[in-house]
């Protein structure tokens, strides 16, 4: 209920918790078997009715899919992931806009994934240029290696491994968030001090690694095209070395966002 | 119009990406010269009258200003020959000037005019009589001519080979499972880049200073006896340079090798005895010491050269730096070579004699060092370093006696 439907303000007591773990019981794995694995233990179902947020449901296996119904179609879960997408697409702080149109979309849809994602398609706000969502680790080492196009030829599982290697230590293991509430998502998650230090980091040394012929200003153009920045272009053009340039370019906030 | 999918196909060609390889195999059977050669660039514009002060010019102390440095008292220069000094950072330098191994030039330049860091260090590498009119290395081009065009007798402490050894001929590259840090300059430029970027400027400072907690613990001599200044830290090039002489120390190991020192752009607080760029030199200093130990007896038949893009203005600009100039400062060091000189076509450092009033001027071409250098350590032919090495440069004679006989 909190992280997956009504939100930590969704309305919802700590009898309503209780409630809904009765619900569950009996619910459980059964790998390999049919309903793609999922089994409902009767026996070991808590017995009687059961009542959540002043509703009552039988103890059965449709008693707590109802319940879940319920939930799914409250209209506290509705502003809950129309936040949380706009949050993910738009900015942490989004457009309060924003979130009421995702919020109608899943009420007049029943929460239809695939017509909120057109909702943020066609929000003018998620085009804003910079509007500066900070890319997690992994995202940003995918970014980078995209701009570069690695992986490449016979190192190829080598970069994927330093690419995971580096988005631990800016903080995030791949695939292993560390709780059920998955990965932060706004910015001070990643922006830490020795995060920051490890981003430069990396990008050096994946620039370090790049062939001496490289033009860091045409990757630009090609990375960023009209997003790379006034001043991001002047410290390229005045690196060092064309190495230090992509340096740049890569742990410039413009591409430290998307 | 360039296009993503140009850039990765230069970038495949160029046969990149060994950053990601485990140390490679050296197989160098039968390797025809015990000599080696090593050229160390240092990218992004030493200054050369910090680095190689010429104290006993009447104008040194005028010109220089805030930046001068003192023949006495603490921070003093190591004077060299009553008018050139040395940088005090530049210990280790001192002392093999003072056994000969080192030779200094000064008023020396590539023959790049301009003031971009790229095409100063395309022509400091590729030998060409311009920018971009070369396409490979004048390192590369004379391994055919040295004897070792075959195998991998060539060294590129470096992820990738730099434009100086890539070319036609084998070269192979290798760098420390630890990364080098990033240097100061560096991180400058970085907190620049984060100037309207609040987030971002704030953490990158905060590190910087519990980095900064970090190595003022470790430089404490009470902290830690051995560690010295310069030797750990941000822009440590020790590793580099100790790990290359090791490499070069083998019998069978390479004859020639690049590194590479970025650092040396100080447009802002370069810092006269105590700065950014002392400790900069200091670092520099520290590494060659270590390349000396570590190539061992090997250090006797040893020709290393230091060269960088272009020079920097005689003149402190307005923000403790200085900007973009022409001549500076090369060094040759070694066991092999036949030092304890500063040479110079010394022409003052006052208005009229500085190039455009502001400028080194440049009365040596580093070529002519370079041929210098391949002629009389790798037995280089007069004709391969026209034809080949350095073609269009049939004008510019090689300097001699830079070897011991």
């Amino acid at each position: 209920m909190e992280l997956y439907t009504l939100g930590v303000d969704g309305g919802y007591s700590q009898a309503d918790v209780i409630a809904m773990a009765n619900i569950l019981t009996g619910w459980t794995l059964n790998p390999g078997g049919q309903n793609n694995g999922f089994a409902f233990v009767e026996n070991r179902h808590q017995p009687g009715d059961v009542t959540l947020r002043g509703r009552s449901y039988p103890p059965t296996l449709e008693g707590g899919v109802a319940a879940i119904k319920d939930l799914a179609n409250d209209p506290a879960t509705a502003r809950h992931i129309a936040t949380k997408l706009a949050t993910h697409f738009i900015a942490d702080t989004p457009p309060a806009d924003s979130v009421a149109r995702l919020e109608k979309t899943f009420k007049d849809t029943g929460g239809d994934l695939r017509a909120l994602a057109h909702t943020i398609v066609d929000d003018p706000a998620a085009w804003a240029p910079g509007a500066g969502k900070m890319r997690t680790p992994v995202e940003y080492v995918t970014a980078g290696y995209r701009m570069l196009g690695l992986p490449k030829g016979d190192n190829a599982q080598k970069q994927v491994r330093g690419a995971l290697a580096a988005a631990r230590l800016m903080g995030q293991v791949p695939l292993a968030p560390p709780a059920p509430k998955g990965w932060p998502d706004t910015a001070d998650a990643w922006s830490g001090p020795d995060a920051v230090l490890q981003r430069i980091e990396w990008a050096k040394q994946v620039a370090q690694a790049m062939p001496p012929t490289l033009d860091a200003a045409a990757i630009g153009e090609m990375g960023l095209g009209p997003l790379l920045q006034p001043a991001t272009r002047t410290i390229m053009a005045r690196a060092e070395s064309q190495s230090d340039a992509l340096a740049f370019l890569m742990s410039s906030p413009e591409f430290q966002r998307r | 119009m360039t296009t993503r999918r140009t850039i990765l196909k230069t970038m495949a060609a160029a046969g990149a990406l060994s950053v990601w390889d485990t140390p490679i195999r050296f197989a160098f059977a039968g390797v025809p010269t015990d000599r080696r050669f090593v050229v160390v660039i240092l990218r992004g514009a030493l200054d050369g009258l910090a680095a190689v002060p010429p104290h006993g010019d009447k104008d040194y102390s005028s010109v220089r200003g805030s930046l001068a440095l003192s023949t006495s008292g603490s921070g003093a220069l190591h004077d060299l020959d009553g008018f050139f000094g040395l940088h005090p950072a530049l210990t280790n330098v001192k002392a093999m000037f003072d056994a000969k191994e080192a030779a200094i030039f000064h008023n020396i330049c590539s023959p790049y005019r301009d003031r971009s860091h790229f095409d100063g260090q395309n022509v400091l590498e590729s030998g060409g009589s311009g920018p971009h009119v070369l396409n490979d290395g004048w390192l590369n081009r004379a391994l055919t001519p040295m004897g070792l065009g075959d195998g991998e007798h060539a060294l590129a402490v470096a992820q990738t080979p730099p434009l100086l050894l890539s070319g036609a001929a084998r070269a192979t590259s290798w760098m420390p499972a630890t990364m080098p840090a990033p240097d100061e300059a560096f991180l400058a430029r970085m907190r620049l880049l984060y100037a309207k970027d609040p987030v971002l400027l704030a953490s990158l400072n905060s590190a910087l200073d519990l980095q900064a907690q970090a190595q003022a613990a470790m430089d404490d001599p009470a902290a830690k006896p051995n560690m010295g200044g310069g030797g750990a830290g941000y822009g440590n090039l020790t590793p580099l340079f100790s790990g290359a002489g090791k490499l070069l120390a083998a019998a069978d190991g390479p004859r020639v090798a690049v590194l590479d020192a970025g650092g040396w752009d100080t447009h802002f607080n370069e810092g006269a005895a105590e700065g950014q760029l002392p400790r900069r030199l200091q670092a520099l200093d520290a590494a060659l010491d270590a390349l000396k130990t570590a190539l061992g007896p090997a250090w006797a038949k040893t020709a290393i050269v230091m060269a960088t893009e272009f020079g920097r203005t005689a003149h402190p600009n307005g923000s403790g730096g200085t900007d973009h100039g022409t001549g500076g400062a090369a060094f040759v060091l070694g066991g092999a070579v036949n030092g304890g000189a500063v040479h110079a076509e010394w022409t003052g450092l006052s208005s009229g004699a500085l190039q455009d009033g502001r400028d080194q001027p440049a009365r040596t071409d580093l070529r002519a060092l370079f041929k210098g250098l391949l002629a009389e350590q790798m037995g280089v032919s007069n004709a391969a370093l026209n034809a080949i090495v350095f073609p269009d440069s049939g004008g510019v004679a090689p300097l001699t006696q830079l070897i011991r006989a």
